[in-house]
C-alpha cells in the first residue's frame, strides 16, 4: 500500500505529457489575454466598472493582488498585464520555464483578485492549473530550456524523467472539479428529470450554434442531461482506471466539444480538454509524436496523383 | 451556473440615464445574441458581469460603483447626467411541454422589468477620466 502510494507520487515518469500540457496551458493563457484586450480597461482601467478600492474593501485580506502594492494608475496595469503576456508566451515556449509559470501564477490571480465579477469556474481552474504548474518540471521536455541544456550537455537525456507529484495534483484537481460538478448537479431537480439540457439549452445570452433536433425533442434532452452526469461521474472516478481511461477521456472531449458547439463559454471547455493530456499514457504519447505522419501523408498525395 | 440546476430564466440589463435637463437617454448594456460569433467570444465578460453576477443581491454592493462607470460614460459638460437607473428584464423558460414531448409548443411568457438599482450622480462622480470603447 505503501509503495504503491509512493510509486503513485513520487516515481519518475517521462515529463513529455506534462510539456505538452504546459505548451496547450500556455497559448489558452496568450488567448485569455488577447480575449480581454478591447475592454482591458473597462474590467480593471483605475476608472473602469469597479474601483479597486471597493473590491478591496469586500473580503480584504482573502485575495493577493500585486496591483495594490503598486500605484494605483493604468500605467503599471498595462505594464503588468504586458509582463504578464511576455511571461506566458515564455512559458508556453518553455524558456525560463520555472520564472515563467511564477509570474504567470502572480499576474493571473492579481487580474482575477482586481475584477471577480467577470470570471467563471474556468478561470479558477486555469488559476489553479498555473499555481501546480510552479512545482512542476514542464520545463524539462518540449522546451527551449530542454534545448539549451542539450547544446550545453549532449549526454542531456531526450526525454527526461522527473518525480510526477504536482501533474498528480493537477490530475486530482480535475477529479475533485467533476466530482464538485456531479455532486452539485445530481441534487438538483432538472438534473434528476431530465430537463437541465432543455433549459441550458434555451437561455438564449449564451447561445451559438443550435442542433435543433437535439433540443428540440424531449428524449434527447433527457438524454444529454443523464450523459452528462454520467460522463462528469467516470471523469472523477473510471478515468483512474487504466484499460478505462482513454474510453473515458474521449467521451469527456464529445461532451465539451458540443458544449462548446452549442454554448458561448470562451475557453473553459477547452481548459478541460487540454488536462485530459495529463491522463494520457507517456508511452502512448511517444509513439502519438513519433508516428511518421510525413510517411502516411506522402502515400496519401500518391494515391491522389494517382487517381 | 449549471449547478445544483441551470438558470431557469433569460435575462438583459440596460439603464436609464437622467441628464440635468430632464431629457433620458437608455445605454443598452452589450447582449451576447445580438452580436457576432467572434464579438460574442470578446464580450463574454459583460455576459458574466451582469446575468451573472451584478444583478444577484450578493453583489449588489457594487452597483454604485456600476452606476458611477455608466455616469463617466455619459459626461458631458454642457449636460451631465443627473440619475442613473438600472434595469433588469428577465423572461422565465417555458417549463417543456411533457405531453407533446414537443417543446416548439411552449409558450412565451412575459418578461418581467425590474428596476434593480437607482443613483443620484454627484459632481464628484464625473470628475475621472472616462473608458468608453476603449482600446490600446
Amino acid at each position: 500500500m505503501v509503495s504503491s502510494w509512493n510509486s503513485f507520487w513520487f516515481n519518475p515518469i517521462s515529463t513529455r505529457p506534462l510539456a505538452l500540457f504546459r505548451i496547450l496551458l500556455g497559448l489558452l493563457l496568450i488567448q485569455y489575454a488577447l480575449l480581454l484586450i478591447p475592454d482591458f480597461f473597462v474590467w480593471f482601467g483605475k476608472d473602469g466598472i469597479i474601483a479597486a478600492d471597493t473590491i478591496n474593501s469586500w473580503e480584504p485580506f482573502v485575495r493577493f493582488n500585486i496591483l495594490n502594492f503598486l500605484p494605483n494608475n493604468d500605467l503599471w496595469l498595462v505594464i503588468v498585464f504586458a509582463v504578464f503576456i511576455v511571461a506566458a508566451l515564455f512559458l508556453t515556449l518553455g524558456l525560463f520555464t520555472r520564472a515563467s509559470s511564477v509570474i504567470v501564477f502572480l499576474c493571473l490571480i492579481s487580474f482575477h483578485a482586481r475584477n471577480y465579477l467577470i470570471i467563471n469556474s474556468g478561470d479558477n481552474f486555469m488559476r489553479l492549473l498555473c499555481f501546480w504548474l510552479i512545482f512542476s518540471p514542464a520545463g524539462l521536455s518540449l522546451s527551449i530550456d530542454h534545448w539549451l541544456k542539450k547544446r550545453k550537455d549532449p549526454l542531456e537525456k531526450i526525454d527526461p524523467k522527473a518525480a510526477p507529484w504536482a501533474q498528480r495534483l493537477m490530475q486530482v484537481n480535475m477529479s475533485l472539479l467533476y466530482a464538485q460538478g456531479f455532486v452539485k448537479k445530481i441534487m438538483g431537480v432538472s438534473w434528476q428529470n431530465g430537463s437541465a439540457v432543455y433549459f441550458s439549452s434555451r437561455m438564449v445570452e449564451m447561445h451559438r450554434f443550435s442542433i435543433s433536433y437535439i433540443f428540440d425533442h424531449l428524449w434527447t434532452c433527457k438524454l444529454l442531461t443523464w450523459a452528462t452526469l454520467g460522463i462528469e461521474f467516470s471523469l472523477c472516478t473510471l478515468i483512474w482506471i487504466k484499460p478505462l481511461r482513454y474510453y473515458v477521456i474521449v467521451a469527456g472531449i464529445m461532451m465539451h466539444l458540443m458544449i462548446d458547439w452549442t454554448m458561448n463559454i470562451p475557453q473553459f471547455e477547452w481548459i478541460m480538454i487540454f488536462t485530459y493530456v495529463l491522463f494520457i499514457e507517456p508511452s502512448d504519447l511517444n509513439a502519438f509524436l513519433a508516428f511518421n505522419y510525413r510517411h502516411y501523408f506522402d502515400r496519401l498525395i500518391q494515391k491522389f496523383q494517382f487517381h | 451556473m449549471f449547478a445544483p440546476y441551470p438558470r431557469k430564466t433569460n435575462r438583459h440589463i440596460f439603464a436609464l440615464i437622467t441628464f440635468h435637463d430632464q431629457s433620458t437617454a437608455i445605454w443598452p448594456y452589450p447582449r451576447m445574441e445580438r452580436l457576432g460569433l467572434i464579438e460574442s467570444m470578446f464580450k463574454e465578460r459583460y455576459r458574466k458581469y451582469s446575468n451573472d453576477n451584478i444583478v444577484e443581491s450578493c453583489f449588489k454592493m457594487f452597483l454604485p460603483d456600476f452606476a458611477r462607470y455608466i455616469a463617466r460614460l455619459h459626461a458631458c459638460p454642457e449636460n451631465e447626467p443627473d440619475l442613473i437607473s438600472i434595469y433588469m428584464f428577465e423572461q422565465n423558460i417555458p417549463e417543456p411541454d411533457r405531453q407533446n414531448a414537443n417543446f416548439e409548443k411552449a409558450h412565451a411568457i412575459e418578461p418581467i422589468l425590474t428596476n434593480i438599482f437607482t443613483y443620484q450622480v454627484t459632481a464628484n462622480d464625473l470628475k475621472q477620466k472616462q473608458y468608453a470603447n476603449s482600446n490600446f
